[in-house]
């Protein structure tokens, strides 16, 4: 099983072999969850995600396709975005609570201020960090803050229209620093 | 409100996670009807996926615990 590809791994899980499942995670696990507690910072939530991920991987194999990505970016894809939904729900519950406890403070840290320069790697940060500051802001609010587009644009007082575009240019922009190596 | 137009001004906060569950329920209901459309959006997925694998925090392993969980929740 460990001398197996990625994909065949994958395909054998999609037949129900189960040891395929658990190499799948023994590979991926650490960065599925790595990356979920990056975003949410809370490692009992974290581990909700991934579990999430690999359940979801088993009893749905068809949404992985290899054609459009490998293994990896689709497991953590799917991590990302169930971070981000849960990160969403618990902020919405945190600033319910705060209303009822008539807390005014329209002042939230959060992890899309400056944090993320020393969370990500070095190829990462020197790609964002050679992009527009508008740009590199709305991408940076918007993937690494889990914020929606029109939550960006509520933060920067900006048009949801203008963050839309900043964020279409920040990613065609980033193409070539960070696709050329094809790593994924 | 669902063109093509419309759909493809979304796909690059899509890429991100960017959007409201309503947009992305509206965006991937497009992509699988429209493989040329998904196509367009290929190279953002993966642009996406080399900024999330950036974040992954290299101290985090994957516990014997947890797959016990998984394991749990996929045995038939």
């Amino acid at each position: 099983m460990t001398a197996l590809s990625d994909e065949a791994l994958a395909a054998a899980a999609a037949t129900g072999d189960h040891g395929a499942l658990e190499e799948v995670y023994r590979r991926h696990g650490g960065a599925v969850l790595g990356l979920a507690r990056r975003v949410l910072r809370q490692p009992g939530l974290a581990e909700e995600v991934t579990q999430e991920v690999f359940v979801r991987f088993w009893r749905d194999p068809g949404r992985f396709d290899p054609q459009r990505a490998p293994l990896r970016a689709f497991l953590l894809r799917d991590a990302h975005g169930r971070a981000v939904d849960l990160l969403r729900t618990e902020t919405a519950r945190r600033a319910r609570e705060e209303r009822e406890h008539a807390r005014a403070s329209d002042q939230v840290p959060g992890p899309e201020q400056e944090v993320w320069t020393s969370l990500v790697s070095e190829r990462v940060r020197t790609a964002l960090e050679s992009l527009p500051a508008t740009e590199r802001e709305a991408v940076v609010l918007a993937f690494y803050g889990g914020l929606t587009y029109q939550e960006v644009a509520r933060r920067l007082g900006e048009p949801e229209g203008t963050v839309k575009s900043r964020i279409r240019r920040g990613l065609d922009r980033l193409r070539g620093p960070l696709l050329q190596e094809g790593v994924t | 409100m669902t063109g093509r137009a419309d759909v493809g001004s979304l796909l690059g906060a899509y890429a991100l996670d960017a959007l409201s569950r309503e947009e992305r329920r509206r965006v991937d209901a497009a992509l699988d009807a429209d493989p040329q459309l998904a196509e367009s959006v290929a190279l953002d997925l993966r642009v996406a996926a080399v900024l999330a694998e950036g974040l992954v925090d290299p101290a985090a392993r994957a516990s014997t615990v947890l797959w016990r969980r998984i394991d749990a929740a996929t045995r038939p």
